[in-house]
């Protein structure tokens, strides 16, 4: 058991047991943390031990949206370096332009999920 | 002495009788036009007026005018009014004529009557002011014009205003109303916007968990599943996906009729390049062959002629022969309005005719007008993928840009599909 973590900001109930098996099928042992918008992740961040290896992030979001977040993450030193995915249903250029200028790396969800275990894996080797 | 007396005041009243004839004679000669000029007592001092030989003309044109005509003197008392002025405010002539002119004015023109009249003494003055006859309002423009050194009197006419005023009224009332439909207009596209936002994620979202949970199932499941069962998935797959892709038509299909866009002087050669590119692997998969000649360089709303290309390029290759070679040839040309059969209606006399050439299956000219139709297919869509949306996209883009799009075609031998781009004035030049 290590202690290393991803932290996974989505609020859906789906997604968050979708991704949780895409990490298992990925074979990562890492735990996941769970949370359901930018407040939470921002709190968790601030509360925890350890910073996580890789943050995945949605972009549509109750309270604090994705961007919000990642603007306010960017600022901060302490987290500013922790790799990102934007993981959204958004397939909007703007969108994955800004958040590509952000620092993020900009996946859209589909039934193919090839993009996200290819960017996990890069990420996590790299950690 | 009595005798005296009778005989002086004899000979006074002859001498009153005989001015008093000559009064006589002169206010005769006056209403008659006959008279030049008469001194007349104001106060202490004696004034001349003067009535120029041959302005008899004018005072019986002032006395016909439409107008109301108006002389005051410097302290704005009526001397003269014609007609219409008093019909104007409903009293006589012999009430108006040494009343001041102030009686008639609105109490809140006064202050603005008196700076124009103070104006006029060194020349005119115009503007806007109400008059008030018994408390009814008319709004009037007047306008002054001091008639020193020849007459120590200012000349105003006086224009009804009433009606310009009610038109004026209405036509405000009418903007209130346009611009109300207008803010209610507004309102509803942007109700039209967030629905298109619901509608491209809210309602993609389910359809991509069934894909995700069924592809899921297929994949980890492929090995104990029953064929019947493996292959009900695949259909319920497909049928997701074409749900999918209708709901991105529709949205692209809502979003073609935004004319938000300005329109760009845009390299068409530019827009091809980016469509072979975004399309590649499409054209690549089917090995199809784009072709162009040089195209022009045109204003249009450069999204939208993305779509438009990738529409009829995507529905060449969509639609080729199985046994040929895909070939799609672009080329262009400028033409006549007659040449396109709009020269009756349309307002441009030129158009840029854009012509896409394929080598496809093609179809019966009969249902020429009807592919461009949202929803309309020739063909059953278990043969071919697709909506029936792409074409009426692109008809509804080149109304965007006041152009047409055409398709000419026969079964067996191909399809070309021509596009419209109407020549405006300045590009003429």
């Amino acid at each position: 058991m290590n202690n290393n973590y991803i932290l996974l900001v989505d609020d859906d109930d789906d997604d968050q047991y979708i991704f949780t098996e895409t990490l298992k099928e990925l074979g990562v042992t890492d735990q996941c943390v769970l949370t359901n918008n930018g407040i939470m992740a921002l709190d968790h961040l601030h509360n925890a031990e350890t910073i996580p290896t890789i943050i995945v992030l949605d972009l549509n979001l109750p309270l604090m949206n994705g961007f919000e977040f990642l603007d306010k993450i960017k600022k901060d030193e302490r987290f500013s370096n922790i790799p990102v995915i934007v993981f959204t249903t958004s397939d909007s250029s703007a969108d994955q332009k800004l958040a590509t200028q952000m620092g993020a790396t900009f996946i859209t969800k589909t039934a193919d999920f090839t993009k996200l275990k290819k960017a996990l894996s890069e990420k996590l080797v790299l950690c | 002495m009595e005798t005296g007396i009778d005989d002086s005041m004899k000979s006074r009243i002859a001498e009153l009788e005989e001015r008093l004839e000559e009064a006589q004679q002169l206010i005769d000669a006056i209403k008659r036009g006959e008279v030049d000029a008469f001194a007349m007592k104001l106060d202490s001092t004696s004034e001349v007026f003067t009535l120029q030989s041959g302005d008899f003309a004018y005072r019986l044109l002032i006395e016909e005018f439409n107008e109301g005509a108006l002389n005051l003197t410097e302290s704005g008392m009526i001397v003269y009014t014609n007609c219409y002025f008093s019909k104007l405010i409903k009293t006589p002539y012999e009430k108006i004529i040494g009343s001041s002119i102030y009686n008639y004015l609105h109490s809140q023109s006064k202050e603005h009557f008196a700076s124009l009249f103070h104006e006029a003494r060194t020349g005119n003055s115009k503007g806007e002011i109400n008059l008030e006859i018994n408390g009814t309002i008319i709004p009037v423009y007047i306008s002054l014009t001091s008639l020193l050194p020849k007459l120590p009197t200012i000349g105003i006419i006086i224009t009804d205003l009433t009606e310009k005023k009610k038109n004026e009224d209405t036509l405000f009332a009418y903007q209130k109303q346009l611009e109300l439909k207008n803010r209610e207009l507004e309102q509803r596209n942007n109700d039209l916007a967030s629905f298109t936002y619901a509608a491209s994620h809210d309602l993609k979202e389910p359809l991509r968990k069934i894909e995700v949970f069924s592809t899921r199932i297929i994949e980890n499941e492929q090995a104990h599943l029953p064929v019947e069962v493996a292959d009900n998935f695949d259909r319920i797959r497909a049928a997701t996906k074409r749900m999918q892709n209708l709901i991105i038509s529709l949205l692209n299909y809502s979003q073609a009729a935004e004319m938000k866009n300005v329109l760009v002087e845009t390299d068409l050669n530019k827009i091809l390049e980016e469509v072979k590119t975004n399309i590649s692997e499409y054209i690549q998969d089917n090995g199809a062959i784009i072709e162009s000649g040089q195209l022009p360089v045109v204003k249009i709303i450069p999204d939208q002629f993305i779509q438009l290309f990738t529409n009829i390029i995507g529905n060449a290759i969509k639609y080729r022969k199985p046994e040929v070679q895909c070939k799609v040839r672009i080329d262009s040309t400028v033409v006549s309005a007659a040449h396109v059969g709009l020269a009756s209606t349309a307002h441009f006399k030129k158009y840029t005719e854009i012509n896409f050439d394929d080598n496809g299956i093609g179809f019966d000219q009969q249902f020429a007008s009807k592919i461009f139709e949202p929803f309309q297919r020739l063909l059953p869509k278990s043969r071919y993928e697709g909506t029936g949306i792409g074409l009426a996209i692109c008809k509804k883009i080149m109304s965007n840009h006041d152009g047409i799009i055409t398709a000419v075609s026969k079964p067996g031998v191909g399809t070309k599909i021509s596009i419209y781009l109407p020549v405006k004035e300045k590009e003429n030049e």
